[in-house]
């Protein structure tokens, strides 16, 4: 249940632009947000098909990773400016028609080379848990120097994620590979270790690769770190079934990217930002601005609450009422 | 005492649009936060209206909802020009509550000022999108003037085809440099001048009237 009218309690699925306009039941503009991730099945993520939307971490990360590609590519094209066309609706039909990003990367990890998601997942999901970088999205910028949007640091760190994974899935050009390939070592060489501690508390290697055996019929990755790769028309993959049952709390931590004492408000952020980035929260009280896309849009976020609430301020409260009054 | 003065406040206003060639321009007052924008609105207030628009202050973003001051009567070297004020909230690409800690702001009220800031400025983007005719751009002469911000919304009050005047404020400071701002932006008209002291007002009224007329 993303997105509700706090009048009339009218829901609307996630993504949906028709609130831009006003609640088509009641008229309220006041809306608030509640992402529709479980921390239980996060890390479900040795995925589904590449259309359908996961939940949780695996939510979060493409769509941080989709944001931050968009980003980029925007930025190429039109580099200091800001200078962002998109409507809500182009923003949306992006996130739908971009393939989860994050597969790519199994390109580089030779034993799997067809295999889909599951040693980037992990090093993206680890990258949001006790991996040093993930203090960047909080420490980094609560006591960062202000750059100029969009090479924000804080968009630096979300495309950690992002550059991990190339955007698609079935690519699997050589070149692209070599060239992620140091810094996906890099971090998965950084990474394994807090991999290692946080999943030896719940899943013991051995116990992963029994599991692993009795599904596959070549385990190379006995590795803990390196969950055995599934592909898409294997039944359901090891992981979604046995982890999530079996490491809520490891889950718990790890959507847990910047204040301590609130761990769900920055997912519910970050999608909220995703869904309407005129308007970047950045940590309460700490706001970044996209010029063009107010100065575009009819409608925008005129109130901004820290409990996910916000109001939306439409285009006929606007316009002939503020003259005249 | 109160009704009578705003009976005749409207009617007067009546009797001016209709003897007036138009309806008064609406002219926006833009600009990066602190470039003075309220000083200068306050001051084109008082010297033509009596009234002021809003409080002035030296902490960033007190102006954060767009105020407008109506039917000013500007009358200079035989032009007269009739515009409606909106003094707007400081555009930026960041508002940080931590600014305004340093202004001996508890945090609670700098995390909400900072909020009304964003909303703020969303506001005076709507406005410069469909409600102005013209815009002042007020920047601060002490600072660079080539920002991101100055130069996204010059463009943008550039593609909407809108009247500009640049208004290079606090020539009253030292550090003080016009010549940077007309060189940063010298497609535009730049109008030096203190809007806290009052300097060179003559010449911003000519220019108001001459622009917007």
């Amino acid at each position: 249940m993303p997105h509700q009218c706090t009048t009339c309690s009218k829901v609307f699925p996630d993504g949906s632009k028709e609130m831009l306009s006003g609640c088509p039941n009641c008229g309220g503009n006041k809306f608030q947000f509640k992402p529709k991730s479980s921390p239980g099945g996060v890390t479900g993520s040795s995925d589904d098909t590449p259309t359908q939307r996961g939940t949780g971490a695996r939510d979060l990360t493409s769509s941080a990773a989709d944001a931050v590609r968009e980003r980029a590519s925007q930025t190429d094209a039109r580099p200091d400016t800001g200078d962002e066309e998109m409507t809500v609706s182009d923003w949306v039909e992006t996130k739908d028609e971009s393939p989860p990003p994050r597969e790519t990367s199994t390109s580089d990890t030779t034993t799997a080379p067809s295999s889909p998601s599951s040693p980037s997942t992990q090093s993206a999901s680890s990258t949001q848990s006790s991996s040093p970088s993930s203090d960047d999205p909080t420490g980094g910028e609560s006591s960062r120097e202000w750059g100029e949007w969009p090479d924000t640091p804080d968009e630096s760190s979300q495309s950690d994620p992002a550059a991990a994974s190339t955007p698609d899935p079935t690519r699997t050009d050589p070149s692209e590979s070599r060239e992620s390939k140091p810094h996906i070592r890099a971090r998965e060489t950084d990474e394994d270790n807090s991999q290692k501690s946080a999943r030896t508390e719940v899943v013991s290697p051995e116990e992963l690769a029994a599991f692993d055996a009795q599904h596959r019929e070549s385990t190379d990755h006995p590795e803990p770190g390196v969950t055995p790769a599934t592909s898409d028309e294997t039944a359901t993959p090891p992981e979604s079934t046995s982890e999530p049952d079996t490491r809520p709390d490891v889950e718990g931590t790890t959507i847990e990217p910047s204040s301590d004492e609130r761990p769900n408000l920055d997912e519910l952020r970050e999608e909220l930002n995703d869904q309407f980035e005129s308007i970047k929260i950045v940590n309460p009280g700490q706001y970044e601005l996209n010029l063009m896309e107010l100065y575009d849009r009819d409608e925008y976020i005129i109130s901004l609450r820290e409990d996910g609430r916000y109001v939306i301020e439409v285009p006929d409260s606007w316009g002939p009422g503020s003259r005249e009054d | 005492m109160g009704l009578l003065t705003d009976l005749r406040d409207s009617i007067s206003r009546v009797v001016d649009r209709l003897f007036s060639e138009s309806e008064p321009k609406r002219i926006g007052i833009y600009g990066p936060p602190n470039a003075g924008k309220t000083t200068l609105a306050n001051r084109i207030a008082r010297d033509w209206t009596g009234d002021a628009i809003g409080p002035e202050s030296h902490i960033p973003h007190e102006t954060r909802r767009a105020r407008r001051k109506e039917n000013v009567e500007i009358e200079r070297d035989g032009k007269k020009v009739t515009i409606d004020i909106v003094d707007t909230p400081g555009v930026t690409t960041k508002v940080d509550y931590k600014e305004f800690l340093e202004h001996d702001m508890e945090k609670d009220d700098a995390v909400r000022r900072s909020r009304e800031a964003t909303e703020g400025v969303a506001e005076a983007m709507h406005w410069l999108r469909e409600d102005v005719d013209g815009v002042i751009y007020v920047l601060d002469s002490t600072k660079d003037p080539i920002s991101q911000v100055n130069t996204m919304l010059i463009g943008i009050i550039e593609s909407q085809d809108l009247p500009v005047l640049i208004f290079a404020n606090k020539i009253d400071l030292e550090e003080s440099n016009v010549e940077r701002i007309a060189n940063a932006y010298p497609q535009h008209e730049t109008v030096e001048l203190s809007a806290l002291e009052g300097e060179n007002m003559d010449e911003v009224y000519a220019k108001i009237a001459e622009y917007f007329a």
